[in-house]
């Protein structure tokens, strides 16, 4: 095999690294506006750039081809830098003394999890808030797509960093180029968020918290400004939310087609069908379960829209990955509690924000499993697996398959290490649903009212693994640990 | 620009290959997942699985909105009536390779014209084409010719009894009296190419590429170089393909030109094609035919059978009964170093010559780009460029600005007149120059070139 490259590994990590010290100094804006001290953003952000002008100058000249293996090296230890820098910040304000906490915030954050260690989110300074919504928003479509759409240096080899931080089996291109891919993506991504800004405003938040709150939901992050989550907010802020959660787990490709008015390819897309199906009738099921309840203690239902709408905005809020609450599951009935759990898992549509398998594995699966059947009444039939009327090729089917078992095998091995560490069995199973499928909230002692700051520092930096093999599609990651990627 | 080209053969390969490193925005359309999903991975560009003739695909592909469709599909109809419905479909300009000479002649390129087909390229005819032109400049193993032929470049290997190994270049050219004349542009040296500085010095086996005016180019071969034509009369021509037949078409009536093929049919089809040449059905790898044949009287050994292999080792053997000129298709770009390195005079690659052809289109209106080509066996461009009012180039003498040592002006043209530019030269409004330059460097060179 070829020799790696190292060269071009530390010039781009270099590069991403200023790209992330320019993000924490934009969060200045917020220090200046709310009169703060200025002392973490601008040592956290002339840290970072430093050590990205470095590593970019050290390594200038590298020879610029970027294979295959290159590009899962740079993505995973960009994303590790992305996350030891971008928790500077609350270090140096003292936000979180310990580093532990820090590292997991910021993982979470960039991960766009949204699990947070904190309790009093409310009394950190405004800039340390906005830098923790913006590592969200970052996190969300990419920063490294981000980085391609904008740095002109990166065209060589972008394919490969695209491929490897873009979510879903196949990778769809809107454009010839990944620049421009990229840079349509983004246009997408940057209007949804300033729209919902305006729609939040309209419901009476205020620009800051409007800002935050688009940040993170368009990411499918599921930071709030506030420590209660959206469950005080008005009943339309939680609808809007709700609708921009469901835009967020949207395959971007879809919404750039609708964009130009192709609607109908938008509908005749099985995986948007899938998912709007899946969340719809999730939410119904949640909803009767709970009215059901409510009828069996009180023998009346009362407050039918709030039942709707907290199933629906639980629902699509863990289904997309976000990890919003606006009530809290765990004292629904055990049913309602499955229900959510298993959402854990569904994650969004491949090509979103949004974390868990994807929506359009699950049904690549399950019409695999289903034709399996077929297959066997017919032992001769050739029944290819089709997905928008399109068979999907073998290579693909073996991968969906390969990634589903990986992902189940993290996730037991995920759980097993939290029980060494001695948490309860629901916390353990809770936490690892929550942090591969990049939700935020769990199951147990992690429920949407709770938050991670009990969690030891090993656990922390296990979860924090876990999210940050959750969002780049586990293989990212893990082929770094196997031997034949090293081998000579 | 948008760019679209339909059939991931070798052509569509390194087409799309040249134009994605070029910046350009390029799809490619074939039926064959393999292929393309191997070009995806490797290329910035977008892919999609189709056929040529699905008005689907084509929507898909965008081509309505692209400025170019290059139809390079294995089949030559299918080339034609998708380049038709690319063309009313709304591309700008169609171009479609087809596998019949007479379809090039310029009295029916009005009948494609009105088809919709803006150009159609037959690749083993301009291979022929080059072939006979090699033939007939037997001083160097290549030549080309710019701006009208008032500037040329040749390409020569330096054999070990030349006069001016280890010389430095710029004793080299002091040998000349007037320096305007010509100049070592590149040398190639192993498997690097490099734009070479004065205190550089040649070495056996270098290959030298010389821009030169027309009084620079007789004296130059002859007394610097020690080169001299020599006479042709004995041509062999080793297989029919299509090159090789073009080939002999071109030669016919020019030279002796025999030509040895393998298959009997194909032979007797030949044979009855093309009655001055003398058609020899037998084995070319066979030493004992080819002596039989004649071949130690033969002046210019000329191998095109399908096989790049067979073509190198017949033009080795050639070389090595003492065939002063061989020169040989070879199709895989690895190869190509390789041959030149066994001693074979010329190599001819149809990939290369048909992005040659193609490229020229793609250079769009707002550039001041004339014309533009690739060169075999190095990687470097070179362009010709029209000088108009506010170009950076033309700001000062050409030692005060700094352009990319990676790239040289080869040639100025002025009026009627060409001359080799030196550092206090200033490019002037109206000149037409020639840029050589290494790929890397090619951005940068068009930031001198850009007017307002």
């Amino acid at each position: 095999m070829k020799k790696l490259n190292f060269k071009i590994i530390f010039q781009i990590i270099g590069i991403f690294t200023i790209v992330e010290a320019i993000a924490i100094f934009l969060c200045v804006i917020a220090t200046v506006y709310y009169n703060e001290n200025y002392k973490a953003i601008l040592y956290a952000s002339g840290i970072t750039g430093s050590i990205g002008i470095v590593l970019y100058s050290l390594f200038k000249n590298a020879p610029k081809d970027i294979g295959k293996r290159e590009g899962y090296i740079i993505v995973t230890f960009a994303w590790l830098f992305f996350s030891i820098f971008g928790a500077l910040p609350y270090v140096i304000s003292g936000s979180m003394p310990n580093f532990a906490d820090a590292f997991f915030e910021s993982m979470s954050g960039f991960t766009t999890t949204g699990a947070s260690i904190l309790s009093d989110i409310e009394a950190l300074p405004k800039d340390i808030l906005l830098w923790r919504s913006l590592t969200q928003w970052l996190g969300g479509m990419g920063i490294i797509v981000l980085s391609l759409a904008i740095i002109p240096l990166l065209e060589i080899g972008g394919m490969q960093l695209y491929a490897a931080e873009v979510p879903g089996p196949t990778k769809d291109k809107i454009h010839p180029k990944v620049k421009d891919t990229a840079r349509r993506l983004y246009l997408i991504y940057v209007s949804f968020t300033l729209l919902e800004t305006l729609l939040l405003m309209i419901g009476g938040m205020s620009f800051f918290d409007a800002l935050n709150h688009s940040f993170t939901t368009m990411a499918t992050g599921g930071f709030s400004t506030y420590n209660t989550s959206l469950v005080h907010v008005s009943p339309y802020i939680q609808y809007v939310v709700i609708a921009f959660m469901f835009l967020a787990g949207v395959n971007f490709t879809l919404s750039y087609f609708a964009f130009h008015g192709k609607f109908e390819r938008v509908w005749n897309n099985e995986e948007f069908r899938s998912y709007t199906l899946i969340i719809i009738l999730f939410t119904c099921i949640v909803a009767c379960i709970i009215g059901y309840q409510q009828y069996v203690a009180n023998h009346s239902i009362v407050g039918i829209e709030k039942i709707i709408r907290d199933s629906l905005f639980q629902v699509v809020s863990l289904c997309t990955t976000t990890g919003f609450a606006s009530a809290n599951y765990l004292v629904w009935p055990a049913a309602a509690i499955m229900l959510c759990f298993m959402l854990l898992f569904f994650g969004g549509s491949a090509g979103s924000t949004s974390g868990g398998m994807k929506v359009v594995r699950i049904v690549i699966l399950a019409k695999h499993s289903y034709l399996e059947l077929k297959r066997l009444v017919h032992p001769s039939a050739i029944i290819p697996v089709r997905l928008n009327n399109v068979t999907v090729p073998e290579k693909v089917i073996t991968n969906v398959l390969a990634f589903i078992v990986i992902y189940i095998i993290v996730f037991v091995m995920g759980v097993l290490l939290m029980s060494f560490l001695h948490y309860d069995f629901e916390t353990s199973l809770g936490a690892v649903a929550s942090a591969i499928g990049n939700v935020g909230p769990g199951i147990g002692k992690v429920g949407p009212y709770d938050n991670y700051g009990f969690i030891c520092n090993s656990g922390k930096y296990l979860l924090s693994f876990l999210m940050l093999c959750g969002r780049l599609e586990l293989f990212t990651v893990l082929i770094l640990f196997s031997p034949a990627f090293w081998r000579k | 620009m948008k760019i679209t080209i339909a059939g991931a053969g070798e052509v569509g390969k390194h087409l799309s290959k040249i134009l994605a490193f070029d910046a350009h925005d390029v799809t490619v359309i074939d039926v064959e997942e393999g292929e393309l999903s191997n070009l995806a991975s490797h290329l910035d560009i977008l892919t999609i699985k189709g056929s040529a003739l699905s008005i689907s695909v084509l929507q898909e592909a965008k081509v309505p909105e692209c400025d170019l469709f290059i139809a390079v599909t294995h089949f030559p109809e299918m080339n034609v009536a998708s380049s038709v419905l690319a063309k009313k479909m709304g591309a700008k300009k169609t171009i479609a390779r087809v596998r019949d000479p007479q379809l090039l002649e310029e009295k029916n390129m009005r009948l494609f014209n009105e088809i919709g087909i803006d150009s159609i390229i037959y690749p083993q005819a301009l291979a022929a084409r080059e072939i006979a032109k090699f033939v007939q400049q037997t001083a160097t193993r290549e030549f080309f010719d710019f701006a009208d032929g008032l500037l040329s470049l040749f390409v020569l290997k330096i054999e070990e009894d030349s006069p001016v190994i280890g010389k430095y270049l710029h004793e080299i050219v002091a040998l000349q009296e007037d320096l305007e004349n010509f100049r070592i542009i590149m040398i190639k040296r192993d498997f690097s190419t490099m734009i070479p500085r004065g205190d550089d010095v040649c070495l056996p086996h270098d290959i030298l590429y010389i821009i030169s005016n027309k009084k620079g180019s007789k004296s130059m071969l002859e007394t610097t170089f020690g080169r001299k034509k020599f006479a042709v009369n004995n041509i062999m021509i080793l297989g029919a393909s299509r090159t090789g037949r073009a080939t002999a078409k071109y030669l016919q009536n020019l030279f002796d030109v025999k030509l040895i093929e393998l298959n009997e049919q194909r032979a007797k089809i030949i044979a009855n094609e093309l009655t001055n040449v003398l058609v020899i059905n037998g084995d070319g790898r066979s030493t004992d035919l080819l002596v039989e044949e004649g071949i130690r009287n033969t002046d210019v050994f000329i191998a095109t059978t399908g096989n790049s292999e067979t073509n190198i080792l017949s033009c080795y053997l050639a070389k090595s009964v003492g065939v002063k000129r061989t020169i040989a298709e070879v199709e895989n770009f690895d190869y190509i170093a390789l041959a030149r390195d066994m001693g074979i005079d010329t190599v001819i690659n149809k990939k290369t010559i048909a992005a040659n052809s193609i490229h020229k289109y793609t250079l769009g209106e707002k550039t001041a780009i004339t014309s533009s080509r690739y060169l075999t066996e190095t990687e470097a461009q070179v362009l010709e460029i029209y000088i108009k009012p506010g170009m950076k180039i033309t700001e000062q003498q050409l030692k005060f600005l700094d352009f990319p040592r990676a790239a040289v002006i080869g040639g100025v043209v002025r009026g009627k007149d060409a001359f080799i530019p030196k550092g206090n030269t200033q490019i002037k409004n109206g000149d037409k120059v020639l840029v050589f330059s290494m790929p890397n460097a090619i951005g940068d060179v068009k930031k001198y070139f850009e007017s307002e």
